[in-house]
């Protein structure tokens, strides 16, 4: 009786869901090539723009904004461009470094790809599956237990139910937190947090792995661990995009490179060239910054 | 071969039923009188309220107490409902944040635990229906019709108020205003018969007066309200579930950059 009831339930909500799915999100089935042209091509972007509206006073009460607009004092606001006319194509199974000055829009462009920010022209075009590295642990709630926020983050990341239940050994294992696993996770340590939040987000064999600086967590052991476990997934046919500023890493890992600088994309190449032509670029920067600095003569 | 993005479809059920399922425990895993206290509140009321009007109301309401309950019960899931939803997107930033999950994914999850809670004082109802002799009807189970309806209604104006609420963050303010009034305008503890003409028309315009009186029909009486009633509430509710998606798919994308 009990699973009949389940299931009835399970329907009701798969009726909901999809209900509203197709109501309220239908842009994205656009991004579904029926024809795939370029069977070969795993992310691609025409033209992509994104601008940031920056105020100096965030108006976010209606008070304010009606007194605002009565007296005619709205503050005009300045548009950043973050992502200014990005187009490229990344093929199956490329590894490819993102580098670039900070605030250049590297990890905007990364939240482009990943879905978090829609772009306001051009398209992204996605075939397969995205692990997103940008944050580990995103929604743990900190009165559940580890085992229950595995899967409540698995689910956040899109894995299915029975994905989680079979793979929650593994999980488990990889994270190396044994008992501490029934225990509510507000009592984690920052560390055993990072491990938790790895351990879930590579349990999948992904398409598409999106790496945001997120190399460099744990301790020494789990470091060597989580090192081994991402070069694993890169050696199958995944393709990874890295954001680094680690050019060494990157030289490393990665066969491709793209520079990005100001939201555009400055050069797009074989990874050491391109790394030559970003550190070039690196030290005259920095010449002309200490030139600023040497103090004036009177 | 179909490929999709971000392996959502299957998915995004677990995520519902994992959400609810967490806003349930939460509320519920640290205080014992927890789940008491949902039902202790409204039964409390019940009691005062019965106390002092029910002889006042004797001729046009038989049954205070279940007069009252069914109310309270379907304006408590609006409100709450509507509240959830409302700052759902507020406070679940840091995820959006950081993963793409669906926009609407947070507000309908509140919305259902709110409807498993409201099932829960419907089971207090009809343990008051039973203290008070209430007879039960085989058309009472009709009253899912009206509770359809709220559900959509609730739908809708929880999208709205997400949509409006994490721009302009007083209006959570300005809506608890509303929603104090909202319990007086529903006549929950009085009949409407003692609403003078012109006023009365426009309160019985309230879809959840409507939907709270059609709510009463079937279960105190076992009869169909007036199809005129009927009709006009669903109208009503669909309207503003319309108006909600149109909102919520023009200003998803934007909130998000914003937040």
């Amino acid at each position: 009786m009990n699973k009949e009831k389940e299931k009835e339930k399970d329907n009701v909500l798969k009726r909901i869901i999809n209900f509203f799915k197709n109501i309220i999100s239908p842009k994205k089935e656009e991004k579904l090539l029926e024809n795939s042209e370029d069977d070969n091509v795993s992310i691609e972007l025409r033209h992509v723009s994104l601008s940031f509206k920056i105020g100096n006073d965030k108006i976010d009460n209606l008070k304010e904004y009606v007194i605002r607009t009565l007296n005619r004092t709205k503050e005009k606001k300045t548009i950043f461009k973050a992502t200014d006319d990005v187009s490229f194509k990344i093929y199956k199974g490329e590894k490819i470094g993102i580098i670039g000055f900070n605030g250049a829009g590297k990890s905007t462009l990364l939240k482009i790809i990943s879905g978090v920010y829609t772009p306001d022209e051009g398209e992204v075009i996605i075939h397969g599956n995205i692990a997103p590295l940008l944050s580990l642990g995103a929604g743990f709630d900190k009165n559940y237990s580890g085992r229950e926020n595995i899967f409540l983050n698995g689910a956040i990341l899109g894995y299915d139910e029975e994905f989680l239940k079979s793979k929650y050994d593994e999980i488990l294992e990889f994270s190396e937190l044994g008992e501490f696993i029934n225990l509510p996770v507000k009592n984690y340590s920052s560390g055993m947090l990072s491990k938790l939040g790895f351990s879930i987000a590579t349990i999948v064999d992904p398409d598409i792995l999106i790496l945001d600086e997120v190399l460099g967590v744990g301790d020494i052991n789990f470091k060597k661990k989580s090192k081994e476990k991402i070069k694993s997934l890169m050696e199958s046919n995944t393709t990874v995009l890295l954001v680094s500023h680690s050019i060494k890493e990157i030289r490393n890992i990665c066969d491709k490179a793209i520079w990005i600088d100001k939201g555009k994309v400055v050069d797009i190449g074989e990874v050491n060239s391109v790394c030559d032509k970003y550190e070039e670029a690196a030290k005259n920067a920095s010449k002309e910054k200490t030139k600023k600095l040497k103090p004036k003569r009177f | 071969m179909k490929l999709e993005l971000l392996k959502k479809g299957t998915s995004e059920n677990f995520l519902l039923k994992q959400l609810i399922k967490k806003n349930f425990t939460s509320k519920y895993k640290d205080s014992v009188l927890g789940i008491l206290w949902s039902f202790l509140n409204p039964l409390i009321q019940m009691a005062i309220l019965t106390a002092i009007f029910s002889t006042i109301f004797a001729r046009s309401i038989e049954n205070f107490p279940v007069y009252f309950m069914a109310g309270r019960c379907v304006l408590d899931f609006f409100n709450a409902g509507t509240k959830s939803a409302m700052t759902s997107i507020k406070k679940n930033r840091s995820i959006l944040q950081k993963i793409y999950v669906p926009r609407y994914i947070f507000a309908l999850g509140n919305i259902c635990s709110e409807f498993l809670n409201f099932l829960m004082t419907l089971i207090v109802m009809i343990a008051i229906m039973i203290a008070t002799k209430s007879p039960f009807y085989f058309m009472s189970l009709f009253a899912v019709i009206p509770i359809a309806t709220l559900f959509i209604l609730i739908t809708g104006v929880g999208l709205i108020l997400a949509i409006v609420c994490t721009k302009f963050t007083d209006i959570e303010y300005l809506y608890k205003i509303f929603t104090s009034l909202l319990t007086y305008a529903c006549a929950i503890f009085y009949p409407m018969s003692i609403v003078p003409q012109p006023v009365r028309g426009y309160m019985e315009l309230n879809p959840i007066y409507g939907i709270i009186a059609q709510f009463r029909e079937f279960i105190m009486f076992g009869r169909f309200p007036s199809q005129k009633i009927m009709i006009t509430t669903f109208v009503f509710s669909i309207v503003i579930f319309i108006i909600g998606i149109i909102l919520f798919r023009k200003y998803q994308d934007k909130l998000t950059l914003e937040l």
